[in-house]
């Protein structure tokens, strides 16, 4: 059975990842070694943890002298940031997006019908699953999310339109439940799959 | 573009200490009081800048030990000249030290 690492180990392991993939073994053996050392010597873990944590920004300049010295692609802290950033802005409006449309299908189907209630939903719908819809856009780099965004945002507004007016209840309330939903899985698998792609600094 | 090393301060102790001879991360961190967060980027620097030299240490050998090799770092010629500079900058310097005076070479 493999021992368990240790937190100090772990954090070694974990600082890793910041060091450029060519030059990452060589580092971690070095950072191992001392720590060894150190565990031989008596210190305690929590000490040693401690120390583990200068690895990060030991991990950062190793990160930064090459990119300085061009063999390794700059990437800085700013740029992961945004493209988190994006991903966490997309995420969050495609779940209210979601949220809100199905609220405005669950208005549709109650009797009475609360008007202004339903015009709010889809009109807060629409501009909520256009928001999810461009961010997907962003992030798969195509024009799925906007296309999705487009044909829900129209069928929500028609279906709404449709059922505030009680023209034809029976085909507004189906065409709300049929746009939100095909909409959603339209927009969350464009969000997927720009999710698997690799995040490029910008 | 080459690197260029800052003069400050936790420099220069890394510097002094590396005079006593090799030494590895963990005991410059010791003899300079500095944490791993200072003293390995330090390092890093220094040597991109050339005024550090690292090693190996044998492998066979800490294998026979049953631990590790660790890495060595030296101080160079042009490390030297820039603990020179900084001595200038910082008179005290040796007193920064965790180290028993007498371990200390004397500079030119």
């Amino acid at each position: 059975m493999t021992p368990k690492p240790s937190p100090a180990a772990r954090l070694v392991r974990a600082a890793a990842l910041l060091v450029p993939r060519e030059s990452r073994e060589a580092w971690t053996r070095e950072w191992i070694a001392e720590l060894h050392h150190q565990r031989r010597g008596g210190a305690d873990e929590g000490a040693l943890a401690l120390r583990a944590l200068g690895a990060f920004a030991d991990a950062w300049t190793v990160r930064s002298l090459a990119a300085e010295e061009g063999t390794e692609e700059p990437a800085t802290v700013p740029a992961a940031l945004r493209a988190e950033g994006r991903r966490l802005a997309a995420t969050l409006c495609l779940g209210t997006a979601i949220a809100l449309s199905t609220l405005g299908t669950v208005l549709a189907h109650l009797r009475p019908a609360p008007v202004p209630m339903i015009a709010l939903a889809v009109v807060a719908g629409v501009a909520l699953l256009a928001a999810a819809a461009n961010a997907a856009r962003v992030l798969s780099g195509g024009r799925t999310g906007v296309l999705a965004g487009g044909v829900l945002g129209l069928a929500l507004a028609i279906g709404g339109a449709l059922h505030a007016a009680d023209a034809v209840p029976g085909l507004a309330t189906s065409g709300g439940v049929l746009a939100t939903w095909s909409g959603t899985w339209l927009v969350a698998a464009g969000l997927v799959r720009a999710m698997r792609r690799p995040v490029t600094p910008v | 573009m080459p690197v260029r090393p800052n003069l400050t301060y936790p420099t220069a102790l890394v510097l002094r200490a590396l005079t006593r001879g090799a030494g590895y991360g963990f005991d410059l961190m010791d003899a300079t009081g500095l944490p791993s967060g200072t003293v390995y980027p330090l390092l890093r620097r220094l040597e991109a800048a050339g005024c550090v030299a690292a090693r190996w240490e044998d492998e066979a050998a800490a294998q026979a030990d049953g631990r590790p090799p660790r890495r060595y770092y030296e101080i160079t010629a042009d490390g030297r000249a820039l603990l020179l500079r900084a001595r200038e900058r910082f008179p005290a310097l040796d007193a920064g030290l965790r180290v028993s005076p007498g371990s200390l070479p004397a500079l030119p």
